[in-house]
């Protein structure tokens, strides 16, 4: 009788395949990201920063915490999409001054393809 | 073996399949074409009777994913309100596993194209990890924090709108 297969090691969520932890991570939305999961690990940290499709969409309304500058926050959600930022909402904290900072990092698409990102008056 | 399930479906045949470390499973054929996987196998007329191997799932995680396929299969169409309740009663202990299955369940699913199924793993996943600070976290995954001070530094400065009313939610910072 052949012997059991030795027992498998346990499995390494640091090493989760990203199209996985990008699915995890667009579940928890833009504010459990930022507000800790993707700074647990090197590799985590890679797919919250070097994934501009994640940040494609950043809903942070219904998120606000009276212990966190939301407004930077948003700042951080709209930096992370470089410039492809499609979706932005948020309630109570949104200013004019943040609408103003997302729109100017805002990628414009021609249909030559050519890209323009605005840049700051 | 077992049986197809009575209303699995519009074939009764049951298809093997064959986990990485070599054990046997069957399942209703409707329950095997909720892998997109297994369903392109069996459209090419790959099934047969050796089985279909699944050379990156081992029998553990396999052994659960037969079972959430073959119970879906068998409700898949024209549920009654109980129905839809039971199924759900049922996804939500399906999901009560520890972090070591839930992972295999995360990434099998995602490879053999269960989309019901990678949903309710990348759900649970999430909920496991939100509300929780990045040390709570690596403690939940058995995650061992990798950062240099000389980065940890780094992150502390770039994520200081989070920390600044209120003290470090984390051993970062």
């Amino acid at each position: 009788m052949a012997s059991p297969p030795p027992p498998l090691p346990p499995p390494e969520w640091a090493e989760l395949p990203v199209d996985a932890l990008l699915a995890v991570f667009e579940r928890l939305g833009a504010a459990g990201v930022l507000m800790g999961a993707g700074v647990v690990c090197r590799s985590w940290l890679r797919v919250a920063t070097r994934e501009p499709r994640l940040w494609r969409r950043v809903d942070l309304t219904g998120c606000f915490d009276p212990t966190v500058d939301m407004e930077a926050m948003a700042r951080a959600a709209a930096n992370r999409a470089d410039g492809r930022l499609e979706h932005f909402a948020a309630d109570r904290f949104a200013t004019d001054a943040l609408l103003f900072y997302i729109a100017k990092r805002w990628e414009f698409l021609f249909s030559d393809g050519k890209k323009v990102l605005t840049s700051a008056p | 073996m077992a049986a197809a399930t009575d209303d699995a479906g519009d074939s009764n045949e049951m298809i093997r399949v064959v986990s990485s470390d070599g054990e046997h499973f069957e399942m209703p054929e409707a329950a095997a074409n909720l892998s997109l996987v297994l369903r392109h196998m069996i459209e090419d007329d790959c099934a047969d009777a050796a089985g279909i191997p699944l050379a990156v799932v081992a029998a553990k995680p396999l052994a659960k994913i037969v079972d959430y396929c073959t119970k879906h299969a068998a409700k898949s169409s024209g549920l009654t309100i109980e129905e839809a309740e039971e199924l759900k009663r049922f996804d939500a202990e399906f999901i009560e596993v520890d972090t070591d299955m839930l992972y295999d369940l995360l990434v099998a699913a995602d490879f053999m194209g269960v989309e019901g199924l990678s949903k309710l793993a990348v759900q649970r996943t999430a909920d496991l990890i939100k509300g929780k600070t990045p040390e709570q976290n690596r403690e939940t995954f058995g995650i061992v924090n990798d950062f240099t001070p000389e980065e940890e530094e780094e992150i502390c400065k770039e994520n200081e709108w989070a920390f600044q009313i209120t003290k470090p939610p984390s051993r970062l910072c």
